[in-house]
Protein backbone atom coordinates (compact mmCIF):
# COMPACT_ATOMS: atom_id res chain seq x y z
CA UNK A 1 0.00 0.00 0.00
CA UNK A 2 1.39 3.41 -0.96
CA UNK A 3 1.22 6.49 1.09
CA UNK A 4 -1.11 7.96 -1.36
CA UNK A 5 -3.46 5.25 -1.06
CA UNK A 6 -3.32 5.59 2.71
CA UNK A 7 -3.85 9.03 2.88
CA UNK A 8 -6.79 9.15 0.23
CA UNK A 9 -8.34 5.89 3.05
CA UNK A 10 -8.03 8.27 5.99
CA UNK A 11 -9.41 11.67 3.93
CA UNK A 12 -12.84 9.47 3.05
CA UNK A 13 -13.26 8.13 6.51
CA UNK A 14 -13.11 11.77 7.89
CA UNK A 15 -15.30 12.58 5.33
CA UNK A 16 -18.30 9.66 6.25
CA UNK A 17 -17.79 11.28 9.75
CA UNK A 18 -18.99 14.26 8.82
CA UNK A 19 -21.50 13.63 6.71
CA UNK A 20 -22.79 10.95 9.39
CA UNK A 21 -22.55 14.24 12.07
CA UNK A 22 -24.75 16.29 9.65
CA UNK A 23 -27.35 13.79 9.17
CA UNK A 24 -27.82 14.02 13.00
CA UNK A 25 -28.24 17.58 12.82
CA UNK A 26 -31.69 19.01 13.42
CA UNK A 27 -33.94 20.14 10.65
CA UNK A 28 -34.33 24.24 10.17
CA UNK A 29 -35.86 25.89 7.74
CA UNK A 30 -34.92 29.21 6.37
CA UNK A 31 -38.15 31.98 6.88
CA UNK A 32 -39.07 33.38 3.78
CA UNK A 33 -38.61 36.70 4.74
CA UNK A 34 -35.57 36.34 6.04
CA UNK A 35 -34.21 34.83 2.42
CA UNK A 36 -35.60 37.65 0.92
CA UNK A 37 -33.91 40.29 2.78
CA UNK A 38 -30.88 38.25 2.16
CA UNK A 39 -31.54 38.32 -1.38
CA UNK A 40 -31.92 41.67 -1.17
CA UNK A 41 -28.60 42.58 0.25
CA UNK A 42 -26.45 40.74 -2.37
CA UNK A 43 -28.33 41.89 -5.11
CA UNK A 44 -27.63 45.48 -3.63
CA UNK A 45 -23.93 44.55 -3.14
CA UNK A 46 -23.59 43.34 -6.10
CA UNK A 47 -24.88 46.67 -8.23
CA UNK A 48 -22.39 48.54 -10.00
CA UNK A 49 -21.82 52.50 -8.06
CA UNK A 50 -23.11 54.89 -10.08
CA UNK A 51 -20.39 56.94 -12.31
CA UNK A 52 -20.73 60.87 -12.99
CA UNK A 53 -21.88 59.97 -16.42
CA UNK A 54 -25.57 58.54 -15.42
CA UNK A 55 -28.82 60.49 -15.19
CA UNK A 56 -30.59 60.23 -12.37
CA UNK A 57 -33.79 58.40 -14.08
CA UNK A 58 -36.99 60.53 -14.46
CA UNK A 59 -40.30 59.06 -12.49
CA UNK A 60 -42.98 59.17 -15.12
CA UNK A 61 -45.21 61.81 -13.10
CA UNK A 62 -42.29 63.88 -13.48
CA UNK A 63 -42.26 63.54 -17.16
CA UNK A 64 -46.02 64.10 -17.29
CA UNK A 65 -45.72 67.84 -16.16
CA UNK A 66 -43.42 68.36 -18.00
CA UNK A 67 -45.16 67.51 -20.81
CA UNK A 68 -48.11 69.04 -19.61
CA UNK A 69 -45.66 72.22 -19.49
CA UNK A 70 -44.81 72.43 -22.80
CA UNK A 71 -47.86 71.33 -24.28
CA UNK A 72 -49.31 74.86 -22.14
CA UNK A 73 -46.63 77.21 -23.81
CA UNK A 74 -46.79 76.02 -27.02
CA UNK A 75 -50.53 76.69 -27.10
CA UNK A 76 -49.51 80.19 -25.89
CA UNK A 77 -47.06 80.90 -28.22
CA UNK A 78 -49.49 79.59 -30.92
CA UNK A 79 -52.82 81.64 -29.60
CA UNK A 80 -54.83 78.37 -28.89
CA UNK A 81 -55.61 78.97 -25.37
CA UNK A 82 -59.08 79.70 -24.82
CA UNK A 83 -59.41 82.91 -22.41
CA UNK A 84 -62.91 83.35 -21.45
CA UNK A 85 -66.07 81.36 -23.10
CA UNK A 86 -69.51 83.66 -22.43
CA UNK A 87 -73.25 82.97 -23.71
CA UNK A 88 -75.12 85.63 -24.58
CA UNK A 89 -78.44 84.28 -25.48
CA UNK A 90 -78.45 82.13 -28.64
CA UNK A 91 -74.79 83.06 -28.77
CA UNK A 92 -71.49 81.88 -27.48
CA UNK A 93 -68.50 84.07 -28.00
CA UNK A 94 -65.13 82.12 -27.27
CA UNK A 95 -62.56 85.24 -25.91
CA UNK A 96 -58.96 83.66 -27.34
CA UNK A 97 -55.87 86.12 -27.11
CA UNK A 98 -56.09 88.44 -30.46
CA UNK A 99 -59.61 87.40 -31.53
CA UNK A 100 -62.94 85.99 -30.51
CA UNK A 101 -64.80 82.66 -32.11
CA UNK A 102 -68.65 83.62 -32.51
CA UNK A 103 -70.87 80.91 -32.38
CA UNK A 104 -74.51 80.14 -32.74
CA UNK A 105 -76.30 77.35 -30.86
CA UNK A 106 -79.87 76.81 -32.25
CA UNK A 107 -79.61 76.49 -35.85
CA UNK A 108 -80.93 73.37 -36.37
CA UNK A 109 -83.51 72.79 -38.56
CA UNK A 110 -83.35 77.04 -39.50
CA UNK A 111 -83.99 77.79 -42.86
CA UNK A 112 -80.71 77.74 -45.46
CA UNK A 113 -82.01 80.65 -47.21
CA UNK A 114 -83.65 83.96 -46.26
CA UNK A 115 -87.58 83.63 -45.98
CA UNK A 116 -88.02 87.18 -44.90
CA UNK A 117 -86.07 90.45 -46.28
CA UNK A 118 -84.77 93.25 -43.92
CA UNK A 119 -83.29 96.13 -45.00
CA UNK A 120 -82.60 99.41 -43.08
CA UNK A 121 -84.51 101.75 -44.26
CA UNK A 122 -84.27 105.22 -43.58
CA UNK A 123 -82.93 108.85 -45.09
CA UNK A 124 -79.88 107.31 -46.81
CA UNK A 125 -79.32 110.20 -49.28
CA UNK A 126 -76.16 111.23 -48.04
CA UNK A 127 -74.64 107.64 -48.69
CA UNK A 128 -72.95 106.47 -51.43
CA UNK A 129 -74.52 102.55 -51.50
CA UNK A 130 -73.14 99.54 -52.71
CA UNK A 131 -74.11 96.03 -52.71
CA UNK A 132 -71.55 93.30 -51.50
CA UNK A 133 -73.39 90.27 -51.96
CA UNK A 134 -76.93 89.39 -52.65
CA UNK A 135 -77.45 85.76 -52.24
CA UNK A 136 -80.51 83.35 -51.24
CA UNK A 137 -78.52 83.21 -47.74
CA UNK A 138 -76.96 86.19 -47.04
CA UNK A 139 -77.15 90.14 -48.42
CA UNK A 140 -75.13 92.88 -47.89
CA UNK A 141 -75.39 96.62 -48.25
CA UNK A 142 -72.16 98.74 -47.91
CA UNK A 143 -73.48 102.75 -47.41
CA UNK A 144 -70.04 105.42 -47.71
CA UNK A 145 -70.16 109.17 -46.68
CA UNK A 146 -66.42 109.96 -47.19
CA UNK A 147 -67.14 113.69 -46.56
CA UNK A 148 -68.52 112.67 -43.12
CA UNK A 149 -66.30 110.28 -42.38
CA UNK A 150 -69.06 107.59 -42.21
CA UNK A 151 -69.11 103.93 -42.83
CA UNK A 152 -72.05 101.69 -42.77
CA UNK A 153 -72.28 98.15 -43.15
CA UNK A 154 -75.77 96.48 -43.31
CA UNK A 155 -75.91 92.63 -43.58
CA UNK A 156 -78.65 90.01 -43.27
CA UNK A 157 -77.56 86.69 -43.11
CA UNK A 158 -79.32 82.64 -42.34
CA UNK A 159 -78.27 81.69 -39.04
CA UNK A 160 -75.41 78.61 -40.56
CA UNK A 161 -73.33 81.43 -41.41
CA UNK A 162 -72.69 82.23 -38.00
CA UNK A 163 -71.75 78.87 -37.04
CA UNK A 164 -68.00 79.94 -37.49
CA UNK A 165 -67.32 84.02 -37.12
CA UNK A 166 -64.15 85.30 -36.22
CA UNK A 167 -64.14 88.33 -34.52
CA UNK A 168 -61.33 91.31 -33.83
CA UNK A 169 -60.87 91.70 -30.42
CA UNK A 170 -57.03 92.64 -30.26
CA UNK A 171 -56.99 95.07 -27.59
CA UNK A 172 -60.98 95.73 -28.23
CA UNK A 173 -62.33 99.03 -26.61
CA UNK A 174 -64.93 96.99 -25.78
CA UNK A 175 -64.99 93.02 -25.82
CA UNK A 176 -68.32 91.39 -26.99
CA UNK A 177 -71.42 92.10 -25.00
CA UNK A 178 -74.97 92.44 -24.56
CA UNK A 179 -76.93 95.30 -25.02
CA UNK A 180 -80.87 95.90 -25.54
CA UNK A 181 -81.75 97.31 -28.54
CA UNK A 182 -85.44 98.33 -30.68
CA UNK A 183 -87.85 95.75 -29.11
CA UNK A 184 -85.90 94.90 -26.16
CA UNK A 185 -84.03 92.43 -28.08
CA UNK A 186 -80.60 91.50 -26.78
CA UNK A 187 -77.66 92.15 -29.01
CA UNK A 188 -74.60 91.36 -29.21
CA UNK A 189 -71.69 94.61 -29.33
CA UNK A 190 -68.69 95.27 -28.87
CA UNK A 191 -66.12 97.81 -30.16
CA UNK A 192 -62.41 97.20 -32.20
CA UNK A 193 -59.35 99.11 -31.31
CA UNK A 194 -59.88 101.16 -34.53
CA UNK A 195 -63.26 102.10 -33.41
CA UNK A 196 -65.40 100.14 -35.57
CA UNK A 197 -68.37 99.09 -34.03
CA UNK A 198 -70.52 95.96 -34.28
CA UNK A 199 -73.83 95.07 -33.65
CA UNK A 200 -74.81 91.12 -33.75
CA UNK A 201 -78.64 89.86 -33.23
CA UNK A 202 -81.19 87.62 -33.83
CA UNK A 203 -84.53 88.28 -36.00
CA UNK A 204 -86.72 85.91 -36.89
CA UNK A 205 -84.81 83.10 -38.84
CA UNK A 206 -82.27 85.52 -39.53
CA UNK A 207 -78.92 87.20 -38.33
CA UNK A 208 -78.87 90.76 -38.37
CA UNK A 209 -75.26 92.67 -38.12
CA UNK A 210 -74.26 96.31 -38.53
CA UNK A 211 -70.85 97.23 -38.60
CA UNK A 212 -70.35 101.31 -38.42
CA UNK A 213 -66.90 103.80 -38.50
CA UNK A 214 -67.77 107.53 -37.27
CA UNK A 215 -70.89 106.61 -35.22
CA UNK A 216 -71.24 106.43 -32.17
CA UNK A 217 -72.24 103.15 -29.56
CA UNK A 218 -75.79 105.02 -29.21
CA UNK A 219 -75.87 106.03 -32.85
CA UNK A 220 -75.71 102.87 -33.61
CA UNK A 221 -78.47 101.51 -31.48
CA UNK A 222 -80.24 104.16 -32.26
CA UNK A 223 -79.83 102.78 -36.42
CA UNK A 224 -81.01 99.21 -35.25
CA UNK A 225 -84.17 100.76 -34.94
CA UNK A 226 -85.02 101.16 -39.01
CA UNK A 227 -84.60 97.58 -39.54
CA UNK A 228 -87.26 96.59 -41.32
CA UNK A 229 -89.02 93.70 -43.25
CA UNK A 230 -89.08 94.39 -46.68
CA UNK A 231 -90.65 91.09 -48.33
CA UNK B 1 -43.47 50.12 -20.39
CA UNK B 2 -42.12 53.82 -19.47
CA UNK B 3 -40.72 54.15 -23.30
CA UNK B 4 -44.02 53.27 -25.04
CA UNK B 5 -45.91 55.96 -22.66
CA UNK B 6 -42.94 58.33 -23.60
CA UNK B 7 -43.49 57.48 -27.27
CA UNK B 8 -46.80 58.11 -26.99
CA UNK B 9 -46.88 61.09 -25.07
CA UNK B 10 -44.49 62.68 -27.41
CA UNK B 11 -46.90 62.16 -30.43
CA UNK B 12 -49.62 63.81 -28.32
CA UNK B 13 -47.50 66.71 -27.84
CA UNK B 14 -47.01 66.54 -31.64
CA UNK B 15 -50.50 66.41 -32.56
CA UNK B 16 -51.25 68.61 -30.27
CA UNK B 17 -49.22 71.40 -31.53
CA UNK B 18 -50.21 70.47 -34.94
CA UNK B 19 -53.64 70.94 -34.27
CA UNK B 20 -53.34 74.13 -32.53
CA UNK B 21 -51.54 75.45 -35.25
CA UNK B 22 -54.03 74.49 -38.08
CA UNK B 23 -56.64 75.40 -35.84
CA UNK B 24 -55.73 79.49 -34.82
CA UNK B 25 -51.79 80.20 -35.42
CA UNK B 26 -51.77 81.47 -39.05
CA UNK B 27 -51.04 84.33 -37.58
CA UNK B 28 -50.18 86.23 -34.60
CA UNK B 29 -52.44 89.37 -34.61
CA UNK B 30 -55.74 89.88 -36.00
CA UNK B 31 -56.91 91.99 -38.53
CA UNK B 32 -58.17 95.31 -38.31
CA UNK B 33 -61.53 94.39 -39.87
CA UNK B 34 -64.67 93.39 -37.00
CA UNK B 35 -65.93 90.02 -38.31
CA UNK B 36 -64.77 87.53 -40.67
CA UNK B 37 -67.30 84.50 -41.70
CA UNK B 38 -66.19 80.90 -43.20
CA UNK B 39 -69.81 79.08 -44.51
CA UNK B 40 -70.05 75.67 -45.78
CA UNK B 41 -73.16 74.23 -46.67
CA UNK B 42 -73.64 70.78 -48.73
CA UNK B 43 -76.81 69.47 -50.16
CA UNK B 44 -77.34 66.66 -52.39
CA UNK B 45 -73.72 65.79 -53.12
CA UNK B 46 -73.02 69.60 -54.02
CA UNK B 47 -71.04 71.91 -51.27
CA UNK B 48 -71.67 76.36 -51.68
CA UNK B 49 -68.64 77.57 -50.32
CA UNK B 50 -68.94 80.98 -48.90
CA UNK B 51 -66.05 83.57 -47.60
CA UNK B 52 -67.23 86.52 -46.26
CA UNK B 53 -65.04 89.49 -45.28
CA UNK B 54 -67.32 92.74 -43.66
CA UNK B 55 -64.91 96.25 -42.48
CA UNK B 56 -65.59 99.84 -42.40
CA UNK B 57 -62.64 100.36 -41.88
CA UNK B 58 -61.16 103.04 -44.44
CA UNK B 59 -57.83 101.90 -44.15
CA UNK B 60 -58.62 98.94 -46.52
CA UNK B 61 -57.22 99.20 -49.62
CA UNK B 62 -57.85 95.66 -51.53
CA UNK B 63 -58.92 92.01 -50.35
CA UNK B 64 -57.79 88.85 -51.51
CA UNK B 65 -59.90 86.05 -50.34
CA UNK B 66 -58.64 82.71 -51.28
CA UNK B 67 -61.55 79.48 -50.31
CA UNK B 68 -60.03 76.28 -50.01
CA UNK B 69 -62.98 73.07 -49.87
CA UNK B 70 -60.99 69.80 -47.74
CA UNK B 71 -61.68 66.69 -47.40
CA UNK B 72 -60.77 65.22 -44.26
CA UNK B 73 -58.24 63.08 -45.15
CA UNK B 74 -56.18 61.17 -41.55
CA UNK B 75 -55.06 61.75 -37.95
CA UNK B 76 -55.47 65.99 -38.57
CA UNK B 77 -54.10 65.80 -42.15
CA UNK B 78 -56.72 67.02 -44.68
CA UNK B 79 -56.76 67.12 -48.88
CA UNK B 80 -57.32 70.21 -50.97
CA UNK B 81 -59.96 69.12 -53.23
CA UNK B 82 -60.29 72.96 -55.38
CA UNK B 83 -59.04 76.57 -54.27
CA UNK B 84 -60.88 79.70 -55.56
CA UNK B 85 -59.12 83.24 -55.15
CA UNK B 86 -60.49 86.97 -56.03
CA UNK B 87 -59.37 90.15 -55.00
CA UNK B 88 -61.30 93.25 -54.21
CA UNK B 89 -59.97 96.65 -55.23
CA UNK B 90 -61.07 100.05 -53.61
CA UNK B 91 -63.10 98.37 -50.93
CA UNK B 92 -63.26 97.05 -47.18
CA UNK B 93 -65.63 94.04 -47.89
CA UNK B 94 -66.42 91.37 -50.25
CA UNK B 95 -68.10 87.91 -50.39
CA UNK B 96 -66.80 85.32 -51.98
CA UNK B 97 -69.00 82.00 -53.19
CA UNK B 98 -68.53 79.13 -55.17
CA UNK B 99 -69.57 75.45 -55.67
CA UNK B 100 -68.56 72.36 -56.46
CA UNK B 101 -70.97 68.92 -57.29
CA UNK B 102 -70.16 65.72 -57.37
CA UNK B 103 -68.76 65.05 -53.75
CA UNK B 104 -68.05 61.80 -52.36
CA UNK B 105 -68.74 60.38 -48.54
CA UNK B 106 -66.72 61.95 -46.11
CA UNK B 107 -65.74 65.14 -43.83
CA UNK B 108 -65.68 68.61 -45.48
CA UNK B 109 -64.49 71.64 -44.45
CA UNK B 110 -63.91 75.11 -46.15
CA UNK B 111 -60.52 76.84 -45.29
CA UNK B 112 -60.72 80.57 -46.28
CA UNK B 113 -57.46 83.22 -46.15
CA UNK B 114 -58.76 86.67 -45.91
CA UNK B 115 -55.71 88.87 -46.85
CA UNK B 116 -55.83 92.40 -46.55
CA UNK B 117 -53.73 95.19 -48.14
CA UNK B 118 -53.92 98.58 -46.47
CA UNK B 119 -53.17 101.74 -47.79
CA UNK B 120 -50.16 102.79 -46.00
CA UNK B 121 -49.04 99.54 -47.89
CA UNK B 122 -48.44 96.70 -45.41
CA UNK B 123 -50.51 93.39 -45.34
CA UNK B 124 -52.07 90.71 -43.09
CA UNK B 125 -53.34 87.67 -43.10
CA UNK B 126 -56.00 85.82 -41.59
CA UNK B 127 -57.33 81.80 -41.70
CA UNK B 128 -61.01 80.75 -40.39
CA UNK B 129 -62.19 77.57 -40.98
CA UNK B 130 -66.04 76.77 -41.22
CA UNK B 131 -67.34 74.00 -39.02
CA UNK B 132 -66.99 70.43 -40.38
CA UNK B 133 -69.75 69.02 -42.75
CA UNK B 134 -70.28 65.41 -43.63
CA UNK B 135 -71.81 63.15 -46.26
CA UNK B 136 -72.53 59.76 -45.23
Amino acid sequence: MTDDITIAQALEAELRADIQTYDKLPQYKVPRSLDKRISKLIRNSDRVPKTKWQHKPVSLRRRLLIAAIIVAVMAVLTGGITVITRNLGSFTVKQYDVFSMLTISNIEDSPLILTEKYRLVMDDSQYTKKVIDDYEFTSTMFYSDKANGKYLCFSQSVKGMYETVRLNTENAITYPETVKIDDNRNAIYFETYNHEKVLIWELDESIIEINGSGFSKNELIELSKFVKKIE
Amino acid sequence: MKKLLSVLLVVCIMMGICVTASADATDTYDLSNASKTSYLTIASNKATCTSRFVSTDSSIQDITIVATLEKFSFLWFWDSLREWNMTYYDTSSGTLVNEMKNLTSGTYRLKSVFTVKYKNGTKESVTVYSSEKKIA
